[in-house]
């Protein structure tokens, strides 16, 4: 039993030893031969965007749940704009978002970077974002 | 000629072809010529029962991608766009060769089904499996839609044939070709995992995976897989997961969604392969002693293809409810490789000459039907209209090239709008220009602001679609456009207009 165990986890072992070394040495040569990716200064990295930040701690009184949290549309917004330098408009959409706090009227918040720069740029959008626009971008700002 | 003359005839045909897909020495032949003429026939459907609508978009997609991307497009890995750019570096950007092009992919799984079932049925069964397997509309209606999924169909099956001949011979050469396929098909769809899975449970449930995994073949398998993956997987890490994200983002499910999505999953997929079931159960008339067999052999070669081919099935369940995602149906269309071998491999299954030579009949005249039928599919379409705008991408595109022209002489290089619409009409440009999402420019990456101030841009968006010329009046109004130009726009076929749809057309000079 002991024996059948320890073949087991040799073998296990040499398996990811072996993607292990196929991918380092692969990687090693593709870095060789291919060229940085060039980061553009301009481009757009989303940090955080929220849908219905000023319903957060409202309690429903028709028993919905409230399910804002921070955060909760940072993937559909960087989905949306990160790495473009073109403007780019990220749409409150129902849909894509859920709603989090029914019976609330909710605002948006998106935040980003552009490029190596920190500064960290904001857009808001007043109660009931939902099917509005909100404009991001790196563009002469 | 008679009815029962034409009959007699035609059953004769069905007799002699059947006799050659049987005999050892013309079967392989036969085989190819059955299997182009099956290429032809679908591509000669497509071409003339959607010959009232444009390609669809997710085919269009394909090939706009195909001509900006490396290592890995903005929603799924490259391989599909590969296959499509090396298609149309030959043929001509028509709808026609796009369907031929569709075809490919399920004709080629069906010959590799066929020289996997060489193994383990007799002859006559071999052609009963392939007939059948013609029945599943995977292999023909739905393979006609080229996509991300559509394209695993041959990859799969390479890849569970190269592994179970690897399992067995423990052989390098096997062993190297699995991995090229595991590779390919991890290339084609990330779901593909479940494959690759299911593949590895079948090895490790085999009371014969000790001589598989004490030989060199599984470690042979991972390195030259790991190897053709790396530089995606490079790509991928550079991009931030890219994909990956648009994989989540796709198809959230809550709990409960998750769970109904899986059983629809395994159901809707028993629905789509219910007429070649239902049709060999007929043709066949098991025993309960041969449907136990088919389900769980006693013979240890047989167990591991049930458990290869229903393994994916039950992943994919599982993977619903742990990551919490909807699935679709349409995720098991690369699945079937080893249903007609599974079904008709245990020795207690026997299927009469007359009822395969029938249903090798049925397989050939169902094509041909259809065929006969795609007119009038074509136009009950084009009455009832299609979604996406499918209908209006030509017709889109002149009007575009029209007013690009009319404020400019260089050429179009950007055309940008909603994806679906943008993609479509790119195809029909005559020199196509890159595609701009004008809805989310993280998916076009290859436009940026340098490229639109040098180069300009064309925008269009249906007038009545929601925020779509908010958007575009956005882009006109920071890149300052000319005018917009509205145009109606109204397919005609066989005498009929379909229902007009107004565009607005915004041009940025370059």
């Amino acid at each position: 039993m002991g024996s059948a165990i320890g073949r087991t986890l040799i073998k296990l072992t040499a398996g990811l030893a072996v993607v292990m070394a196929s991918f380092w040495t692969t990687t090693k040569i593709v870095h060789y031969w291919s060229t940085p990716r060039d980061l553009n200064v301009n481009s757009i990295h989303v940090t955080e965007a929220t849908y219905g930040e000023n319903c957060q701690s409202l309690v429903s009184s028709l028993g919905h749940a409230n399910l804002v949290k921070p955060g909760n549309a940072t993937a559909v917004a960087s989905l949306t704009c990160n790495d473009t330098d073109v403007i780019c408009p990220v749409i409150v959409d129902l849909i894509r978002l859920g709603d989090p706090a029914s019976g609330c009227g909710k605002d948006f918040t998106v935040s980003w970077r552009c490029g190596a720069d920190q500064t960290v740029h904001q857009v808001y959008l007043p109660a009931e974002a939902s099917g509005k626009i909100a404009w991001v971008s790196c563009q002469a700002q | 000629m008679t009815t029962t003359e034409f009959v007699l005839l035609a059953r004769n045909r069905f007799e002699r072809l059947f006799d050659a897909l049987v005999d050892s020495a013309r079967c392989e032949r036969t085989m190819i010529l059955v299997l182009a003429g099956y290429v032809a026939t679908w591509s000669l459907y497509a071409a003339i029962a959607k010959s009232s609508q444009d390609i669809h978009p997710d085919m269009a997609e394909m090939v706009a991608w195909s001509r900006e991307i490396g290592l890995g497009t903005p929603k799924h890995p490259p391989l599909a766009a590969w296959l499509v750019g090396a298609w149309f570096s030959v043929f001509p950007r028509q709808d026609w060769a796009y369907y031929l092009f569709a075809m490919i992919p399920p004709t080629a799984a069906l010959w590799i089904t066929w020289r996997i079932s060489a193994r383990y049925l007799p002859h006559d069964k071999r052609v009963v499996g392939i007939a059948l397997l013609t029945l599943v509309p995977f292999y023909n209606f739905h393979a006609l839609k080229f996509n991300a999924n559509t394209v695993l169909t041959p990859f799969w099956a390479a890849t569970t044939w190269w592994f179970l001949r690897s399992f067995e011979t423990r052989r390098a050469g096997w062993a190297v070709l699995t991995g090229v396929g595991a590779a390919a098909a991890m290339l084609g769809k990330y779901w593909s995992v479940i494959l690759l899975a299911g593949l590895g449970l079948a090895a490790l449930t085999d009371p014969r995976r000790d001589a598989y995994f004490s030989s060199s073949a599984p470690y042979l398998t991972l390195a030259i897989g790991t190897i053709l993956l790396t530089p995606h997987v490079d790509w991928l890490i550079a991009h931030h997961f890219v994909t990956f994200a648009y994989a989540t983002e796709a198809h959230p499910a809550a709990a409960l969604t998750a769970a109904w999505s899986a059983l629809s999953f395994i159901g809707t997929s028993l629905c789509y392969v219910a007429a070649a079931i239902v049709l060999s159960l007929f043709a066949a008339q098991p025993s309960v002693t041969a449907i136990k067999d088919t389900l769980w052999p006693t013979e240890l070669d047989r167990r591991i293809l049930v458990i290869a081919f229903a393994a994916p099935f039950l992943l994919a369940a599982c993977i619903a409810l742990v990551l919490r995602i909807g699935i679709d149906s349409l995720w098991a269309i690369s699945a079937m490789t080893l249903l007609p071998v599974v079904s008709l491999s245990s020795p207690l299954v026997t299927i009469s000459r007359p009822a395969a030579v029938r249903l090798l009949a049925l397989a050939i005249v169902f094509p041909l039907v259809m065929i006969a039928i795609s007119p009038v599919v074509a136009i009950i379409v084009h009455r009832a209209g299609v979604t996406n705008d499918a209908s209006h991408y030509r017709l889109i595109a002149q009007a575009v090239e029209r007013a690009w022209h009319a404020n400019t002489d260089k050429p179009l290089r950007i055309v940008g709008g909603y994806s679906s619409d943008v993609n479509g009409i790119a195809f029909y440009f005559g020199n196509p220009p890159s595609t701009f999402d004008i809805f989310s420019p993280a998916q076009t990456p290859w436009v940026d602001d340098e490229l639109i101030r040098r180069e300009g841009m064309a925008m269009v968006c249906p007038e009545q679609m929601n925020l779509c010329v908010p958007i575009m009046n956005g882009f006109a109004a920071y890149y300052h456009a000319a005018e917009a130009k509205h145009v109606a726009v109204a397919r005609r076929y066989f005498g009929t207009d379909d229902t007009p749809v107004r565009y607005e057309i915004v041009i940025i000079p370059p």
